[in-house]
């Protein structure tokens, strides 16, 4: 980096930026090089994941079975208890809610829905998604790093690795949690695993003031002010230097002074970039945040947006905390424990979607609707639905995808998946394959093993691509 | 499946070379594919493949290749198979070959199958290092004998000179002193230390004198709390999902054993079976917390999986987690293996233990395992699914065959009585006696202070009311300062709105300056928007209270009454403040919906000691305050709530106004309070029978039925006392009445006093307790025999895991990386001998761990220095320093980070031991790190910042650099406050400039500054202190917090 540059980038923090964290930026480093590179030219460069926390029901949604009214009330569901948690299985449950065809594309939507709906033509939908248990922690571990168990780098962290940051201003991988909880497993679904921990997520509390935690020092000390870190600043400077010289190759010292330098950096970018009030009216009543339903989750659409405009390059969103309430694991009632919750996300996703379009952020930027497994045909208790990995929904929206299409079939009773089935593996192949990486080729050596995203897994499904 | 384009590429590369690389193409697939079952590990089918000898001499199918035809060899045919019947590998034990890998293996064949000749096999996994038995080597010979202070460096030189590497210097002498303290103790040496250290050379008699300190036991009880997967409970809100309540005592246990030195072998035998070897010593019984914290209330098999694999993996580095479903693929560890290793402790529950003087198992209990289920059977999952056990065969406890040595049987252990009734304990039943007897004592002081406050009835009315003080309506359009003053940190003022958004258990307070009419008329309106639990807004009148968020002095007093929009309880409540505590008088609350995001009003009318309140003008609660009036502030509270004040309206009470009277409403306080104390008196007396009648039973008195009938008598009194408290069961407590005067039932019965308390589980139902599982009076031996296996001095594993764990946390990085896995898979050692010499010590010294890290820190090895300077050799032929020519400097750990930081300010308090400090309470704690409440879900924030450990797996720390970590450092209250504490403290031992800046360079960072630190130091002092509003104090404190943010404030050099 150029003498010239690095001065010049310092006296502009300095003077703009209130903070200590300027302090290290003696030091400036270049960003480490992109990770592993690219395999072929991307046509994504930035992604937002909806995840639905507790196990969306598909044929509540998305999932259209007409089979079921017929055979509602019947008793042919499996006899034995699939797995732990999960209770026998009840009759045959039809959906509670009205199915409609939409688009030019057909598809069929519940009355849950109606602003998704809109824009099912624009989607791509794998209609046949498989979990390998029916249980949240391992099925959200699944889903987020290709792994029942802990210790693996989620999505957000390899591609965290892979391609490192849009932006020298704000955090690569951003989490946006529920403001009432986190998911199943907490932080660990956004852990970097065995990849460096600089590529884990950074969890920011979008309803809370001080969304990142001591961006700045508290007024009440009163040593610690503006003018008092500029002076700081050329005393770490020297102090560091001089260590440096001392302790010379030390990459952890490095590494570091160039963490200082990266929270200088989001003194500056935070505030602005998670600050909704530049806003207009209009925008925050588009994304909901006018309406007690949605203004969570619309809180956390609006700031996705944000985020990923500012170059940020994975933003995850999670709709419910782990738990017994405020989710998607409807095992009570499904017709009154479901419509709060796709209320509280329609309209937000809806806005997203068409902001994203309008903006011209859709050109390079994907959207993924996912959950950790889906519900089964079958009643639990007599008006809810239990945990099923035999079949879900995702959905995929923007760049590089094909509208309007759906891959795979569930089988009659939307019990278990039949025809075209995908798991995590191939959905996580076909999201890197749109960030121009192969799969395959995306390795990490632990413990003699070169492990990957997919396992040994996974095919990017062509048949959703543009 | 369709690698389409590879193919095309790679039969392209087949036609341009028509020769397939046996070694680079086939061997590495075979490998990955084919071993597990057909090479050194097991040979199905009499099949071997790990050498092309092997492969053409096949197995009791003939040959696996036939030279002359691809498509006829075996091999070709059985991997391109897709016949279930015929696949390879066969259904569930791996996916089938791609189109690639089989075109591979045809070209391969169809090019003469060529391999070279000196091909070996697989070698013999018996001969595996870590399962070979330990020896003792010989301690070598090196030519850099004046290097070598004791054997390890003897190993380490051997191997220096095996590579042509030498060791780094030894490091400079206050590094060594920040290491030494740092490494033994978790903290950095006091001022006083570091001067006596530095004087003299004592390098040997510190090390003797920091092993031998208490807090020595504090820092490596968190190192093995790690290993062992310690965890304070937790759950869904208030249901204990995992681990267990006061898990404490398990830590206590470590850093006691610690410091008393306990043998490793005893610690391991402790934790695995002290309910069978110390029945009766309940000290020892805490260290079963370490299988106690397995516990899961909704599923006994994860329990379980937990419990087989993280005792393999920390006491054994074995990954037997990994034979769950299927044989071990590397390691000779069948699938029965892992089922057998369950059944050890596959009789086991958990129960808390009461402890001497507390009978409620919320407030304290000592959590243990006990054999509760003795001939639960364990059977095998078929691949692993717990749906499809193998109900034909039950499997016994047992090890791996490999691996078995010594006596395995299990014996039953016949338990003392008070381990299997535990009531019998001296203490307990004393103890219950003595909590029923303090309930009453604090009854009846109740009733006579009822007595004594209570106003009656007519002495309201008899004076007259008055009519001074402010009259106003504020609507909050801005914040007038002359009329108001704030407590709280976070307030937020928008026109018409003043909102309190801070959430947490803390109390934020508008305080009217102005003098409030003494018996006035006041209405607030508010939104709660949140808070963690209480949610409370109100309103409070006479505080004499300066700061009304701090505690304060005893004397202070003030009258208050709030809504609580607390989920399970929603109420309006009238309170008092009085002798440092609130009081929350039963008469002063009334059930109320308090919804969140809903706008409220509290209207409270005051006259003398009584007041009346209602909400959104709901029924009205009257209620009389015990506090004489006295002159104190109005103010408006929130607690725990994120609330929004949106008009306050203040008039003095008119005289003419009727207030409902508080008799009219409720109960007088003086009479709940005496059938309060009649009910605890009862209560009392029914302890002392049931005590009476048991002790009779056991001792098998003469008087033993009459003891019984009274007993039981006693209790049916307190049922109908209790029924009697509340008007709506005055029927039940009639019925209970007549059964009082009816002759006992002959199966009447009377609840036992309990010594100890099951855990219940949820097994069946997710919605009910399992039933009861009663505390046998024998235990099945199964760990007890499990234990004298791992601990047994032939067993290979145990003592190579235990100083491979010890010399990693000492030196920066394990011997054998895999710290979990010495098996096959696992990494090899770097310096197997040294691995090996440091067992046999510890073995052979009677596994005293206290000598291991004597050797380690006293060697030559431990005291190199991190520096590369001048080691161009070095960072050339090792740059990873797997030979250990150099230290590696190291992050130190979140518990050293926060700790040091409370240390240097003089703040640390030295307590040892005692109840997790919740997580409330830890923002103002200064008590050591690792006794925060720590969790899967409940992680204090400063310390998961610097990677505190994982509970579910930690057996080695992450040393992660993020910017959250530069945030914290520069800018929480913490790192401030100790900032500004270690200036003043330094200042007051060197407080001329000069000696300032060197003391706080050598305490902070362990640096002797040169004259270029100096001279900076002194110009940015001067710098700081020219600044407007600054001084010396600022200056200082400014500087002390440049240098705790300096790399080497949390790098151990």
């Amino acid at each position: 980096m150029p003498a010239l540059h690095r001065q010049d980038r310092r006296s502009f923090l300095s003077q703009i930026g209130n903070g200590f964290g300027a302090l290290a930026l003696s030091h400036l480093l270049s960003r480490d090089s992109v990770g592993a590179g690219l395999n072929h030219p991307p046509k994504v460069r930035r992604i937002i994941q909806l995840f639905m926390t507790g196990g969306a029901s598909p044929m509540d949604t998305f999932d259209y079975k007409p089979a079921l009214e017929k055979l509602h009330g019947q008793m042919i569901g499996p006899k034995e208890k699939p797995e732990g948690f999960t209770a026998p299985a009840g009759a045959i449950m039809k959906s509670p809610f009205q199915f409609a065809q939409h688009g030019q594309s057909g598809r069929w939507v519940s009355s849950v829905f109606p602003e998704q709906a809109k824009l099912v033509d624009e989607m791509a939908f794998l209609m046949a998604m498989q979990s390998k248990t029916n249980v949240h922690g391992p099925g959200t571990y699944m889903m987020n790093s290709g792994f029942l168990l802990p210790g693996f780098p989620c999505m957000g962290a390899w591609i965290s690795y892979a391609l490192g940051s849009l932006t020298d201003n704000l955090p690569t991988f951003v989490v946006l949690p529920d403001e009432r909880g986190l998911p199943y497993n907490q932080r660990a679904c956004f852990s970097s695993g065995f990849l460096p921990a600089v590529h884990q997520g950074t969890v920011i509390n979008a309803a809370s003031p001080q969304p990142v935690p001591d961006l700045f020092a508290s007024d009440s000390f009163a040593f610690a002010n503006r003018a008092s870190d500029a002076d700081g600043l050329s005393l770490l400077e020297k102090i560091n230097r001089r260590h440096a010289a001392n302790n010379p190759g030390d990459s952890r010292l490095d590494a570091r002074i160039a963490s200082y330098e990266l929270a200088a950096k989001m003194q500056l970018s935070a505030p602005e970039a998670f600050d909704l009030s530049h806003e207009s009216e209009s925008t925050r009543a588009a994304y909901g945040l006018d309406n007690k339903t949605t203004q969570g989750f619309g809180r956390r659409c609006l700031l996705a947006r944000r985020l990923i405009e500012r170059g940020v390059r994975f933003v995850q969103l999670w709709s419910g905390p782990q738990g017994a309430a405020n989710n998607w694991d409807n095992h009570g009632n499904i017709q009154t424990e479901l419509p709060p919750m796709a209320a509280s996300v329609d309209k937000p996703i809806a806005t997203l979607l068409r902001d994203l379009k309008s903006r011209g952020l859709s050109e390079d930027t994907l959207v993924i609707w996912t959950t950790e497994f889906g519900r089964t045909p079958f009643a639990q208790g007599s008006l809810g639905r239990d945990h099923n990995g035999g079949t879900f929904v995702s959905w995929l929206w923007g760049a590089g995808i094909k509208g309007g299409v759906a891959f795979g079939e569930s089988d009659e009773i939307g019990y278990k998946a039949a025809v075209n089935k995908t798991y995590c593996y191939d959905l996580h192949a076909t999201v890197l394959h749109l960030l121009g990486i192969d799969h395959e080729k995306l390795t990490v050596r632990q413990n003699g093993i070169d492990r990957r995203l997919t396992d040994v897994h996974g095919h990017v499904i062509k048949d959703v691509l543009a | 499946m369709k690698s389409a384009a590879r193919f095309a590429a790679f039969l392209a590369a087949c036609a341009a070379h028509a020769e397939v690389d046996y070694i680079k193409d086939v061997k590495p697939m075979l490998q990955e594919r084919c071993y597990a079952c057909h090479g050194a590990l097991k040979q199905k089918g009499g099949l071997r493949l790990d050498t092309a000898a092997a492969i053409f001499k096949g197995g009791e199918s003939g040959p696996a290749i036939d030279r002359n035809s691809s498509e006829k060899s075996l091999l070709l045919q059985r991997v391109s198979s897709t016949d279930t019947d015929e696949r390879m590998p066969p259904e569930h034990e791996g996916e089938l070959f791609k189109e690639a890998q089989v075109a591979v293996l045809r070209a391969w064949i169809a090019t003469g199958a060529k391999a070279p000749a000196d091909e070996k096999p697989e070698s013999d996994p018996r001969d595996h290092w870590a399962f070979r038995p330990r020896t003792r080597p010989p301690i070598p010979a090196v030519r850099n004998a004046a290097w070598v202070r004791n054997p390890i460096d003897a190993f380490i030189a051997a191997q220096h000179e095996k590579h042509g590497l030498a060791p780094q210097t030894e490091a400079p002498r206050e590094v060594l002193m920040r290491r030494l303290w740092i490494d033994l103790t978790g903290l950095p040496p006091s001022a006083e230390e570091a001067a006596a250290f530095l004087a003299a050379d004592t390098y040997e008699a510190t090390v003797d004198k920091l092993l031998a300190d208490p807090r020595h036991g504090e820092r490596w009880a968190r190192h093995w709390m790690d290993v062992w997967r310690y965890s304070d409970w937790w759950g869904l809100n208030e249901q204990l999902r995992n681990s267990q309540k006061h898990m404490w005592h398990f830590r206590d246990w470590i850093v006691e054993s610690l410091n008393a030195n306990v043998p490793y072998d005893e610690m391991l035998r402790q934790m695995l079976a002290a309910d069978e070897l110390y029945p009766a010593d309940p000290q020892k019984l805490r260290a079963t917390g370490f299988l106690a914290r397995n516990f899961f209330l909704f599923n006994r098999n994860p329990w379980m999986e937990e419990t087989v694999e993280h005792v393999s993996k920390g006491l054994l580095a074995l990954t037997m987690n990994c034979t769950k479903c299927h044989d071990h693929k590397y390691d000779p560890i069948s699938q029965t293996d892992f089922y057998r290793m369950r059944a050890f402790f596959e009789p086991l529950h958990v129960r808390l233990d009461a402890v001497p003087g507390e009978t409620d198992f919320e407030k304290d209990g000592i959590p243990r395992v006990f054999d509760g289920l003795l001939d639960e059977p364990t059977f095998r999952y078929i691949r692993g699914e717990e749906s499809k056990p193998d109900r034909s065969t039950p499997i016994a406890p047992g090890v791996p065959a490999l691996l078995a040595q010594g006596d395995l049987a299990a014996r039953s252990v016949t338990l003392p009585a008070e381990a299997s009734q535990p009531e019998r304990r001296a203490w307990v039943l004393e103890a219950h006696i003595a909590d029923a007897r303090m309930k009453l004592a604090d009854a009846q002081d109740k009733a006579a202070q009822a007595k004594k406050t209570a106003i009656p009835p007519s002495a309201v009315e008899a004076k007259p009311a008055t009519g001074t003080g402010v009259s106003f309506v504020e609507k909050f359009a801005s914040l007038d300062q002359k009329r108001w003053k704030l407590f709280g940190s976070e307030w937020e003022m928008k026109p018409g709105n003043l909102s309190q958004k801070r959430d947490g258990q803390q109390s934020a307070v508008l305080r009217l300056l102005e003098a409030a009419p003494r018996d006035f008329d006041a209405t607030l309106r508010f939104t709660i928007h949140g808070g963690s639990t209480y949610r409370s807004v109100g309103m409070a009148f006479d505080s004499t209270r300066p700061d009304p968020t701090k505690p304060g002095d005893t004397k202070d007093t003030e009258v208050f009454i709030y809504a609580s929009g607390h989920p399970p309880g929603p109420k309006l409540q009238a309170a008092f403040r009085s002798d440092g505590q609130d009081h929350y008088p039963a008469d002063g609350l009334r059930a109320e919906k308090v919804a969140l995001n809903r706008e409220h009003t509290l209207r409270v009318r005051v006259r003398d000691n009584l007041v009346n309140a209602s909400l959104n003008d709901g029924e009205v609660l009257a209620w009389r305050s015990p506090l004489p009036r006295r002159d104190g502030s109005l103010q408006f509270t929130t607690f725990d709530a994120v609330a929004s004040f949106h008009e306050i309206t203040i008039t003095p009470l008119p005289p003419d106004s009727r207030l409902a009277d508080a008799s009219a409403k409720t109960k007088p306080v003086t009479v709940n309070a005496e059938s309060a104390a009649e009910l605890a008196e009862a209560r009392l007396d029914s302890v002392i029978k049931r005590a009476d009648a048991m002790r009779a039973a056991w001792n098998s008195s003469p008087d033993a039925k009459d003891k019984r009938d009274a007993a039981i008598r006693a209790e049916q009194k307190v049922a109908v006392l209790e029924l009697r408290q509340k008007a709506s069961d005055a029927d039940k407590a009639a019925k209970a009445e007549k059964v009082l005067a009816e002759p006992l039932q002959p199966d009447a019965t009377f609840t036992p006093l309990t010594g100890a308390q099951w855990t219940p589980t949820r097994f069946k139902d997710s919605t009910r307790d399992d039933p009861r599982i009663a505390f046998p009076p024998t235990s099945t031996g199964r760990r007890t025999a499990l234990a004298a296996w791992i601990t047994d001095a032939r067993n290979p594993l145990t003592a190579r895991v235990a100083v491979n764990h010890i010399w990693a946390r000492h030196m920066g990085q394990p011997l054998v990386a895999t710290m979990f896995d010495f098996g096959r898979k696992g990494a090899t050692p770097t310096h197997p001998e040294l691995l090996d010499w440091l067992a046999s010590e510890l073995v052979e010294s009677g596994w005293d761990m206290r000598r291991i890290h004597r050797l380690i820190v006293t060697s030559a090895a431990y005291r190199m220095s991190s520096s590369l300077a001048g080691a161009e050799a070095g960072s050339g032929k090792d740059p990873d320093n797997r030979h250990l020519w150099r230290r590696l400097p190291q992050r130190i750990e979140s518990e050293v980070v926060r700790d040091s930081l409370l240390a240097l300010s003089g703040e640390l308090d030295a307590a040892l031991g005692g109840p997790s400090i919740a997580p409330s309470a830890q923002e103002n704690s200064r008590r050591r790190s690792l006794y925060f409440f720590h969790s899967n879900i409940e992680k204090n924030r400063f310390l998961a910042t610097f990677d505190a450990a994982d509970v579910k797996d930690c057996y080695r720390r992450d040393q992660s650099i993020v910017p959250q970590q530069a945030l914290a450092m520069s800018n929480s209250a913490l790192v401030h406050t100790a900032a500004e504490k270690i200036a003043a403290r330094i200042t007051k031992s060197a407080p001329e400039e000069p000696a300032f800046i060197r003391a706080a360079w050598l305490q902070l960072l362990a640096i002797a500054p040169g004259e270029t630190e100096l001279a900076a130091t002194t110009r940015s002092l001067a710098a700081w202190r020219a600044l407007p509003g600054a001084n010396d104090t600022t200056a200082r404190a400014q500087f002390i917090r440049v240098l705790l943010n300096h790399n080497d404030f949390v790098t151990l050099r």
